[in-house]
């Protein structure tokens, strides 16, 4: 069951689009006029129109499809991570595989969307991303744990929060998320509210973004994505 | 050994280090005491025997009438041969050095009546052969009298004159010595008396001076050869090479004690006897500086320089009597402080052997000391020499503690082997297992390379291409009917479940770590808009498992076609409203673990219908591909699926 997150919802949140698939984004267009919720804020076809709108565009949302025919989405969520922190990030996929998400949210994302499932999901996914960020996915759980430890900087020090390490609490969430659990059953396991575990999840992807803005080559290299 | 010295022993090892040391000490005391008493009692005249013939007197001459005459003869000489009184011992020498020479003793004694039983006669020392001659008629030889001489000049000698020749009144007896023109020949106070008198001070002193030497003679010569044996094994330990030197060179000089005729022509042998004690202690001092780890070139080279002077002196034949005294002197006072160091360097290495090393040391000490005052004093009594005694006794405790020392380091040496054996093995087990690790790794790397290669194929051509005839289809769909109601129509069915079969499969291939629940996990993520959409309550109702390495893509696209078919079947036909989602183990790793899934739904149970019967069936199919079975139990408001298979884990 999807996990709803109550906002105020004051203003609109304006969408940039930003994908080569013309009937894609036809789609996502239709499912933002049907949303009070969404507002369309720009949609481009290529990255140099993606950068022009990064630069002077006013949007909330962006998302942004990886492969694009004159750049790497890759660069833009990096470009978009770094220049307006304020703003969310959702990688379109197709499929949601640990390679492509993993290397979206080192880069910057926040979140999420497989493209097919779109014309349902894209209003409550937006919610969820605005709250905290997208659902991760059992597979991404156990990737970060992997990624996190990895680099942890002593056991001794569990609880100890920095931009390289994961709270006690947090890879909890993780390890719990790793085994099938939703951030609701999470939140009741941990006496927690669902927002707090929402929290801790963007904490993880912010961290994770941070993390990896810090080495020096970008996995997603390593994943064969540039 | 007896119980009772069995149990000793375990006692006596039973005890700390320094206990034993003391229990050692008090030991060699009393074996030092021993020696002394054995020295007094040796030394001493035995009391006559009680019981002994009263018709035959106890006498000890010690003065006799000696003449030399010139040449060599066997018939005592006259009165013309200038007879003088001399006290014994008395030593005298031959006019020329070349050649033999005799001189002839006689020796006068008074008898009552003739003894009914025959008279014994102890010769305590004489050098080198000679005759004996009663009341004129010859008693016997006392050895050969041609060259090579015996070597008699440690043997005692014991004659029995019996009654026939002897008289009443004034008795004679003449004794001819030969000995060599280099040599000195000597005769020592003479005893008479009965058998039963003297023969056991004779046997006694036989034992003591020339059997028990020749014993300990042959015990050195055994260590010394072993020790040599070793050296011969380990040429760089030179100290194995120096005692066993020593040890030879103290059975070659144990000789001269019992040998008749020894293995050198008589001259060199008397220069060979000469010099062995410095030869001896310079050895020694070889063998000590060794073992105290010390390198002192200069000693080795003037202790070395001494002796061959001194040797040279003597078989040079200037060496003056009198130094040859001082020579050794100056030795012993070096063993002195070699012995010193040694304790010293014992000490250090444990107090049992310094103290075996110091009482050895000190005894040996005290008798060289003796038998070299025995020996320049001339005291011509039936006293025993004693050195011999203490020279085994210190070369039987060095060889103990090498002897000892060599098989602690053998021992040693094959626990170090063990261990080092159990270090390289534990070490090979680890190379191969990173040797494992590494293919391991490298093959997942090859895995990760190809999926990755894979993935990208499918998301940026097939997967893209599915998706966007999706959006097209349902694009069509909606402009063909504006009252569209969102479902999606046949093609789009078509397309979206084609879409969903190679999610699937791309997920079989994501790193699951073989956790069982990260397999189910995905799939719940996948599915939980449709269930959220559909109304249903999903309970995750599951239980951590240990990692399966059974969990290859392989068996995970197995696991999740399965599962996701039960799914399909509660959301499609069976009205559920809840689905819980259970995971176990059962039986033991190694032999019998299964791992089981339920999926359980409270819809109105599975209808016979065609398409779920294929569905059934290739859930079956693919159940007993991964080595388990399906167990299926439906009835209305309750439908279980139970997905069993084989975890093919080993045991802990």
């Amino acid at each position: 069951m999807p996990e709803t997150v109550e906002l105020p919802q004051e203003t609109p949140t304006r969408i940039l689009v930003v994908d080569d698939d013309d009937a894609f984004r036809e789609t996502v267009c239709a499912a933002i006029a049907r949303d009070d919720a969404l507002v369309l804020a720009g949609q481009v076809s290529n990255a140099e129109g993606a950068r022009e709108a990064i630069a002077h565009g006013e949007f909330d949302v962006a998302l942004i499809d990886l492969g694009l025919p004159d750049g790497n989405g890759i660069d833009l969520i990096r470009e978009i991570a770094s220049t307006r922190p304020e703003t969310d990030v959702m990688v379109v996929t197709v499929f949601g595989d640990e390679a492509h998400v993993l290397a979206s949210i080192e880069a910057g994302a926040t979140g999420y969307l497989l493209k097919r499932s779109l014309n349902d999901t894209l209003g409550a996914t937006v919610r969820e991303l605005r709250a905290g960020g997208s659902p991760i996915s059992p597979v991404i759980a156990r990737q970060l744990l992997h990624r996190f430890k990895k680099d942890a900087p002593a056991p001794s020090q569990p609880a100890v929060i920095d931009d390289g390490g994961l709270s006690e609490r947090e890879r909890e969430v993780l390890l719990f998320i790793a085994k099938g659990f939703t951030v609701g059953e999470i939140a009741n396991m941990l006496h927690l509210s669902a927002h707090t575990v929402a929290t801790h999840v963007k904490h993880i992807y912010r961290k994770l973004a941070v993390h990896s803005r810090t080495e020096a080559v970008f996995e997603a290299g390593r994943m064969g994505l540039l | 050994m007896t119980p009772s010295l069995g149990s000793l022993a375990v006692r006596v090892r039973a005890l700390s280090m320094r206990a034993r040391a003391w229990l050692t000490v008090a030991l060699l005391a009393l074996l030092t005491l021993g020696m002394a008493y054995v020295l007094v009692a040796i030394g001493r005249p035995s009391p006559s025997a009680p019981g002994q013939p009263t018709d035959i007197p106890s006498l000890t001459l010690s003065r006799a009438e000696f003449c030399q005459r010139p040449g060599l003869g066997d018939v005592p000489p006259d009165e013309g041969c200038g007879w003088k009184t001399v006290e014994l011992a008395k030593l005298w020498k031959g006019p020329s050095e070349h050649g033999l020479a005799d001189a002839w003793f006689r020796l006068r004694f008074r008898l009552d009546s003739v003894p009914a039983r025959p008279l014994a006669m102890y010769l305590v020392a004489f050098n080198r052969t000679g005759r004996l001659f009663v009341n004129g008629g010859l008693l016997r030889d006392l050895g050969a009298m041609q060259e090579p001489l015996p070597l008699n000049w440690n043997r005692s000698q014991y004659a029995v004159i019996p009654p026939a020749m002897l008289r009443a009144g004034d008795n004679e007896i003449v004794m001819q010595e030969r000995a060599y023109g280099w040599d000195l020949g000597w005769l020592a106070p003479v005893r008479l008396g009965s058998q039963e008198e003297l023969r056991p001070v004779f046997q006694r002193r036989v034992f003591w001076q020339n059997d028990l030497v020749r014993l300990l003679g042959a015990c050195t010569g055994a260590v010394g050869v072993f020790m040599l044996g070793v050296w011969l094994g380990r040429r760089r330990d030179t100290m194995y090479f120096w005692f066993g030197c020593v040890s030879l060179l103290w059975t070659a000089f144990s000789l001269d004690y019992y040998a008749l005729s020894p293995p050198l022509p008589a001259w060199v042998w008397e220069r060979f006897i000469e010099s062995a004690p410095v030869l001896r202690g310079v050895l020694m001092f070889m063998f000590v500086l060794r073992y105290c780890g010390l390198h002192r070139p200069v000693i080795e080279a003037v202790s070395w320089l001494y002796f061959l002077v001194g040797a040279t002196a003597i078989f040079g034949g200037f060496m003056p009597t009198e130094t040859i005294d001082l020579w050794y002197l100056v030795v012993l006072g070096a063993s002195a402080y070699f012995f010193f160091l040694q304790t010293l360097v014992g000490l250090r290495r444990s107090l049992l052997e310094g103290m075996m090393l110091a009482v050895a040391g000190m005894v040996q000490m005290v008798l060289s000391g003796y038998d070299l005052w025995l020996y320049s004093a001339n005291t011509w009594t039936d006293r025993v020499y004693l050195a011999h005694f203490s020279a085994p006794l210190y070369l039987f405790v060095v060889g103990t503690i090498l002897i000892r020392r060599f098989t602690e380091s053998h021992n040693a040496y094959e626990k170090l082997a063990a261990v080092l054996e159990h270090r390289v093995s534990a070490k090979a087990a680890e190379l191969e297992r990173n040797y494992e690790q590494l293919i391991e790794a490298r093959r997942n790397e090859a895995l990760a390379l190809e999926r990755t290669r894979i993935m990208s194929e499918m998301h940026d051509g097939i997967g893209s291409q599915l998706t966007m005839a999706l959006s097209l289809v349902r694009r069509m769909d909606r402009e063909a009917d504006p009252a569209h109601n969102g479902e999606d129509g046949r093609v789009a069915t078509v397309l979206r479940e084609s879409i969903e079969d190679l999610q699937l499969i791309i997920d079989s291939l994501e790193p699951v770590e073989n956790d069982l629940l990260t397999v189910l996990g995905t799939l719940r993520y996948r599915l939980q808009d449709r269930l959220g959409k559909g109304g249903i309550e999903l309970q995750w109702n599951v239980v951590d498992l240990p990692p399966l390495p059974m969990l290859t893509p392989h068996s995970v696209l197995s696991i999740l076609r399965i599962v996701q078919e039960a799914f399909a079947n509660a959301l499609k036909h069976s009205g559920a409203t809840r689905i819980a989602v259970t995971t176990g183990l059962k039986g033991e790793p190694g032999i019998d673990e299964t791992a089981h899934i339920g999926i359980v739904d409270n819809g109105h149970g599975i209808q016979p219908r065609q398409g779920a019967g294929r569905g059934m069936e290739n859930m079956r199919r693919r159940a007993s591909a991964l080595g388990g079975r399906l167990m299926v139990t439906s009835h209305a408001g309750r439908t279980e699926v139970l997905l069993e298979f084989p975890t093919l884990r080993s045991p802990p």
